[in-house]
């Protein structure tokens, strides 16, 4: 299986079933990402929007760096982008509501789902995206420093900040309750 | 503040917390596909069909090459009007000041140039950082207009009518020569996300150029003629780009 780079570099010579092979990797992951922060509308959108801006700046794209950091900060800063015009910090989007005929786990865990979004949306920014970046999307903390373009160590700082701060906050909501689920 | 040990100490337990929550919300690599993903798909080829041309190629070359282009462009038209139109008094005008001029221009210019065509697969700059950019390409003509001038005296700017007219024919000038670097760098720009501070920059560089221009060509010293006539143009330009966008 050729690697991320490779494919790059493929496409960059003009194998477009490269491109196919990138969006394949790529497309359903980032589009989880945006969804947990954006209407399905929106999240399309920016998706889409990545993809067209990594064509354009495919030769820009160094073969000798990793694909991954480099694709995320494009998501990342339309991301951003797209908040800053529309003047809001990001909403705990998405919710779903338990539907009648749910029983015992899954509704607790939809309740658990929901708490834990609405507990992401009250993180300040920084500590917010580090935490997305590192525990759900399993970035290293290097490639995260890379994408929001500070040292590792203060990309671990806000990862261990973003953790208390989520921990106190789902410990208010729950009486006697520990940290996050 | 937190310590890297102390970071350590605790990172096994939030490797397992987070381990949890992350499966909570479904993120990492899952197998299952997220719906809508063929219709996005369809719409992302349906776009890179739509790259075709002259701006697309120019949009594709790499960052460097963008920015040399423009930054030709801006040599180009600073050069000709060296050249072909120079100010009438240029042999006897103090030529120390007229080099910090022309440098302090066009470096506020370059850097202008430089953070509309950057990248957006670099970090994102402060939006402070792109107000002072703003700040500087406005003030920096202002400064220039208003820093006194001994030992030299330009053409008389006139009065009335011939000063409105002379203010006019300036801005006219500084207008056409800024036009073609906004153009471009408005066209090779590869996001159109980007906020109203940026593309007021876009302006206020053209603005810049304007003045680089008429810095060589208009033999005028007048503070209140190079205030009204030349300074503003990078504020003129940038709300022009703002309404243009």
């Amino acid at each position: 299986m050729r690697s991320d780079e490779e494919l790059m570099q493929a496409y960059i010579g003009g194998d477009a079933a490269a491109f196919s092979e990138l969006f394949e990797r790529y497309g359903p992951m980032m589009l989880r990402i945006m969804r947990r922060q954006l209407r399905d509308d929106d999240a399309q959108e920016l998706v889409q929007q990545t993809f067209l801006q990594m064509h354009r700046a495919r030769n820009d794209f160094d073969t000798s760096r990793k694909l991954r950091p480099w694709l995320m900060t494009i998501a990342y800063n339309l991301k951003r982008e797209l908040f800053r015009r529309r003047g809001r910090k990001p909403e705990a989007a998405l919710e779903v509501e338990p539907e009648a005929e749910d029983r015992g786990d899954i509704v607790e865990r939809k309740s658990e789902a929901a708490r834990l979004r609405r507990a992401l949306a009250t993180l300040p920014d920084g500590q917010r995206e580090v935490i997305e970046m590192h525990w759900f999307e399993e970035l290293s903390f290097p490639e995260v420093a890379e994408i929001l373009g500070l040292s590792t160590s203060a990309v671990k700082v806000r990862a261990h900040r973003g953790y208390k701060a989520l921990r106190a906050t789902l410990s208010k909501d729950v009486t006697g309750g520990g940290g996050p689920p | 503040m937190a310590t890297s040990s102390d970071i350590d100490a605790l990172s096994s337990d939030m490797a397992e917390d987070m381990r949890a929550a992350r499966e909570l919300l479904g993120g990492g690599h899952q197998a299952e596909l997220p719906p809508g993903l063929e219709a996005l798909r369809k719409r992302v080829d349906a776009d890179l069909d739509r790259e075709k041309g002259l701006m697309a190629t120019l949009r594709d070359r790499p960052t460097p090459q963008r920015i040399a282009l423009v930054l030709l462009l801006t040599g180009l038209l600073v050069g000709v009007t060296a050249a072909a139109a120079p100010r009438g008094e240029l042999a006897d005008y103090p030529i120390v000041r007229m080099a910090i001029v022309l440098v302090a221009l066009s470096g506020v210019t370059g850097v202008a140039i430089w953070r509309l065509l950057r990248p957006l697969h670099l970090p994102k700059p402060s939006k402070a950082s792109t107000r002072l950019l703003l700040v500087a390409g406005v003030l920096a003509p202002t400064v220039a207009a208003l820093w006194p001038l001994y030992g030299h005296v330009g053409h008389d700017p006139g009065h009335g009518m011939a000063f409105a007219v002379g203010c006019g024919r300036c801005m006219a000038f500084g207008a056409v020569m800024g036009a073609p670097v906004l153009a471009l760098a408005t066209l090779m720009r590869r996001s159109r996300v980007d906020g109203a501070a940026v593309v007021a920059l876009a302006g206020v560089a053209a603005g810049l150029v304007g003045n680089l221009t008429l810095q060589l060509h208009c033999p005028v010293t007048d503070p209140i003629h190079l205030l009204l006539a030349h300074a503003s143009l990078a504020l003129m330009l940038g709300v022009v780009a703002l309404r243009w966008r």
